[in-house]
């Protein structure tokens, strides 16, 4: 069978050859009785005239050898091919329209299935048989706990050598790297099995060894990145690297594409003990804590293993803290770059995405179908003609449906060439947001994994919208498919409401699209305009691990700074932590922040009400408290909250609960401390606090408005200058701000984006079924214009005409599009998830869409004379 | 007797046979047939061709290019190890067939069918 298949491969590849050497056999033939004929006494003519009639007729055996050859049936398909293929170029624009319209749609889907295999279909390579397991620690209720420590870890190895289950573990870890000017890079510090266990390629140097956990010589892996960026590139490793204050040899380079267990592949690698000590340096007493996965050996069941980590986790030590304590472990097969949390987390984000897309898919299905419809009622009387001739139902079917396949192929290549386009540029631009925490993706490119996924989608389009226009057609007489546009599958199904109802679905999935897409800028656009309340633009953060009253004085030297200030948070940065206060007997879950007396002023705040704190409140941490004037009316609305007493309740990790009362000295405007996508805060009460004390970690400070970056240097080596050298990276508040505001942004930009795909689409297939249908009643015209109607009247005929498809589909879109609104404002709040704008612009835009789509239709319409539309039919 | 053509079915047994006695060429086969039946068996010259694209196909017999008796380049065939054993089974089959067709035709009464 093979065998067969093979030559008859060969004989198609070498076609001309076989059909030379059949002709010269028949011709042999052919002489051999002619011979035998003049052998016999005939004359040359009639010896030849006679063998040739003895011979029959040629091509009739010539075609009997082709099909004995199996060459007969690749001939049929080749033929119907080149018939669709011709089909398809008499009709150009149909075929440009629905290609293109199909080609964005599957584009978009393989970009998103392109993000989706990166990160979330190829779990880590492993050097050694096993499956890998995260290990999740939940605390009572589905709590968050902290993952496991080092020195949990070692006893978990010892748990687990028994069953011989590894322990891999890593920590993310962002680090300053010392560099003209220095700058935050992204790495992780792992444990012993990490680069045993995990398949990588060294590029230069070695991987950790055992001793290099044991030993105390701080030692670095490095990606190929950033190797070729260091200065001492062109040398031969060991080299020195200054990270996070600490120097580190570098013992090889990693190859760029190496991620381990991260989502991202880092920039640098360290042991886990070098990690804990740098941290220790850097004034952090937490000890890091570690991402722990298991490597199980194979046939050993994960539920064994996860009843022994039940018994070893009961006697953990941490169980005795509230906010440790774990109540559930459980073993998640790692199937991903990412972990299972945060696989759920991505998932979670590009659910939605993954929505818009398949509407994207539908609308541009719909559209695609609508435009074959339209194709296959012009095409009735063609098909009709064909079926008279011989050809049969199937073989009908099947050159409708090689039309449709090779559509689709075309619409393939478009989609997989957008993505080739596409794919790494939105990729880069979605993850920017990352590379101000030192997080750098790596290019990402089109693999031809993605090729049957596109030949997927071609195929289910091209059997979506080709093969039912095929049955329908079909399945008709003769004397009925020579009426134009009459109906389809023998007249039961109206061919103009079927185009109707897919117009109509795709109006209202683009117009659910477009107004998605509005309110998300919207949305963006509100939260850009949002007062934060300080000017974000003079304030510094300096981000140094430990600041103190010496780094104070030298970075208040630096020409340019105004004023410094301390705090227990800095603002803009994460979430506000929130307090339960008891206020006149009720309980409040109200936002806290701790500041010294110089923060108001450094950030232009005037006291509304009251005083400010003075120093020795300070110092001494007296039960003194300013209040935001939301937290006034809050409380006491109407009144003057000034010595009022409000009871702060706080619980310590032992589940201890303590009291304490403050005193009401003053108020202080409204303003965003938190995350800006939170707003103004809604409640929020000052603690005095001083630089020094331990919770006041951060210092702030109030530069000229006119400093360039060259002050943010100088406050670098400032912070470098003291006795214990540290680092830090000044970072102004509003790059802060822009930094947070960008996940907005890209999600607003990449909704315009895929609005305005959708918007083409849209355009595109309008454009194609409006033509078609202008084509349609081309006779009609074209006696109108010969009877004397003037061009304005068959204009506003095509024009109207246009705009009535869209009725239905805006109608259904709107109400779809009404309730989204309801949906999100009952998250976001009434009002905000309503703008007129989208409601009344995006319409009009369809509708100028439809208009701009007909015009061209519409004007070559006015141009036809009578004799040319007779001649048309 | 003269028969217009070979009963369907039986040509390509024709053929295997033709080519057991040796490689040969399409005109050469059509020949051997001839002068075997005495020019009883007429096999129409342009079904030939299929026929032997239809063994070929079942790898019952290969084919190659060579110089015929009279230097011209024919196409000539001959029996595979699947053909040779084909063309015993299909002997086999053949004669018990005319050997079941003579003894009906030999049937002189009822009373021999009991």
């Amino acid at each position: 069978m093979i065998a067969r298949f093979w030559q008859t491969l060969m004989r198609l590849w070498q076609r001309r050859r076989y059909e030379q050497d059949l002709q010269a056999e028949l011709e042999f033939h052919w002489q051999c009785r002619v011979d035998d004929l003049l052998a016999q006494g005939l004359t040359r003519s009639d010896a030849e005239r006679q063998a040739r009639l003895e011979l029959g007729m040629l091509e009739i055996h010539r075609d009997d050898v082709r099909a004995a050859h199996g060459l007969a049936f690749a001939d049929r398909w080749w033929g119907d091919l080149c018939r669709a293929a011709r089909g398809l170029a008499a009709t150009p624009w149909f075929a440009l329209s629905a290609a293109v319209v199909l080609g964005l749609a599957i584009g978009i889907n393989l970009i998103l299935h392109g993000l989706w295999q990166n990160y979330l279909a190829t779990p880590p390579a492993l050097s050694r048989e096993g499956q890998l397991f995260d290990l999740d620690l939940r605390g009572a209720a589905g709590r968050f706990v902290p993952p496991l420590s080092g020195v949990e870890i070692e006893t978990l190895k010892e748990q687990l050598q028994a069953v011989d289950v590894a322990v891999v573990y890593s920590h993310q870890s962002n680090q300053i790297l010392q560099s003209a000017p220095p700058r935050m890079i992204y790495g992780a510090s792992v444990g012993p099995d990490y680069f045993r266990l995990l398949r990588h390629q060294m590029l230069q140097g070695r991987s950790f060894v055992a001793a290099d956990f044991a030993a105390s010589a701080p030692v670095a892996l490095i990606s190929a990145r950033l190797w070729h960026r260091l200065p001492e590139a062109p040398q031969r490793l060991p080299v020195s690297l200054q990270l996070g204050g600490q120097r580190f040899q570098v013992i090889g380079v990693v190859a760029d594409d190496f991620a381990g267990l991260e989502p991202f592949p880092p920039q640098f690698f360290l042991t886990d003990h070098q990690e804990a000590s740098l941290l220790q340096a850097q004034g952090k007493t937490e000890p890091p804590r570690f991402a722990t996965s298991l490597l199980l050996p194979p046939g050993l069941d994960p539920e064994s293993v996860r009843s022994m980590l039940r018994g070893w986790l009961a006697a953990l030590p941490r169980n005795q803290l509230i906010d440790e304590r774990v109540a559930e472990v459980q073993l998640l097969p790692r199937t991903a770059q990412l972990s299972a949390a945060e696989s759920r987390d991505a998932g979670a984000f590009l659910t939605p995405i993954v929505l818009f897309t398949l509407l994207l898919l539908i609308a541009a299905c719909a559209n695609v179908g609508n435009l074959m419809l339209a194709r296959v009622s012009l095409r009735q009387q063609e098909l009709a003609v064909r079926a008279s001739l011989g050809a049969t139902r199937w073989q009908l079917i099947r050159l409708l449906m090689l039309e449709s396949l090779l559509l689709a192929l075309m619409a393939g290549a478009i989609g997989v060439l957008f993505t080739s386009l596409a794919l790494d540029p939105i990729h880069r631009y979605g993850m920017s947001m990352l590379v101000a925490i030192g997080i750098e993706p790596l290019p990402m490119h089109v693999d031809w994994s993605l090729l049957p996924w596109m030949l997927l989608q071609a195929l289910v389009a091209c059997l979506g919208f080709g093969l039912l226009p095929a049955l329908c057609l079909t399945t008709g007489d003769l004397a009925q498919a020579s009426r134009r546009d009459s109906g389809l599958w023998q007249g039961r199904i109206p061919a103009a409401r079927l185009r109707g109802w897919l117009m109509s679905a795709q109006v209202a999935v683009s117009l659910v699209l477009l107004v998605t897409a509005a309110l998300i800028i919207d949305l963006t656009r509100k939260s850009r305009d949002l007062q934060i309340g300080y000017p974000i633009e003079q304030l510094v953060d300096l981000r140094h691990p430990a600041p103190d009253q010496a780094l104070r004085t030298r970075i208040a030297a630096v020409p340019g700074v105004l004023a410094t200030a301390s705090t227990g948070n800095s603002p803009l940065y994460g979430f506000v932590p929130r307090q339960l206060v008891q206020v006149d007997g009720r309980s409040l879950q109200l936002g806290i922040q701790q500041i010294d007396p110089e923060y108001l002023s450094a950030l232009s705040l005037p006291i509304l009400l009251g005083r400010n704190f003075t120093e020795a409140e300070a110092t001494q941490e007296q039960p003194v408290a300013l209040i935001s004037a939301r937290t006034a009316d809050l409380l006491w609305p109407g009144q003057s909250p000034l010595d009022r007493q409000v009871t702060l309740l706080d619980t310590d990790a032992n589940g201890l609960e303590t009291r304490r009362q403050v005193s009401i000295i003053g108020v202080v405007p409204s303003v965003v401390s938190g995350l800006p996508v939170s707003g103004v805060d809604a409640s929020m009460i000052y603690l005095p606090g001083a630089l020094g004390q331990p919770a006041m970690r951060d210092l702030l400070v109030r530069v000229d408005a006119r400093a360039g970056d060259a002050l943010l240097a100088a406050l670098a080596e400032a912070c470098s200058a003291g006795p214990q050298a540290q680092l830090c990276q000044p970072w102004r508040l509003s790059d802060m701000v822009s930094v947070y505001r960008l996940p907005m942004v890209v999600a607003s930009h990449l909704a315009a984006g895929l609005g305005l795909l959708s918007l083409l689409i849209s355009g595109f297939g309008l454009f194609g079924v409006i033509r078609f249908q202008v084509h349609a009643r081309w006779r009609e015209f074209g006696i109108r214009m010969a009877l004397g109607a003037a061009p304005r009247s068959v204009i506003s005929l095509v024009l109207w005409q246009a705009l009535r498809q869209l009725r239905a589909g805006l109608v259904i879109g709107l109400l779809l599009c009404l309730g989204l609104s309801a949906v999100l404002s009952s998250m976001l709040g009434v009002g905000r998830a309503f703008p007129m704008l989208a409601y009344l612009g995006v319409p009009m835009l369809l509708m100028l869409m439809a208009l701009a789509s007909a015009s061209w239709p519409a004007w070559r319409a006015t141009r036809l004379s009578a004799l040319d539309a007779l001649r048309e039919q | 007797m003269n028969f217009s053509s070979v009963m369907p079915g039986t040509l390509d047994l024709l053929v295997l046979k033709s080519l057991s006695l040796g490689r040969e060429h399409g005109y050469g086969i059509l020949l051997r047939i001839q002068r075997a039946s005495q020019d009883i068996l007429q096999v129409e010259q342009g079904a030939l061709y299929p026929a032997l694209a239809r063994l070929e196909a079942q790898g019952l017999i290969s084919a190659e290019w060579g110089l015929s008796e009279n230097n011209r380049r024919a196409k000539f065939y001959e029996l595979t190890r699947e053909g040779k054993a084909r063309l015993r089974s299909d002997v086999q089959d053949w004669r018990r067939f005319a050997g079941a067709l003579e003894q009906v035709l030999n049937t002189q009464s009822l009373s021999a069918l009991s």
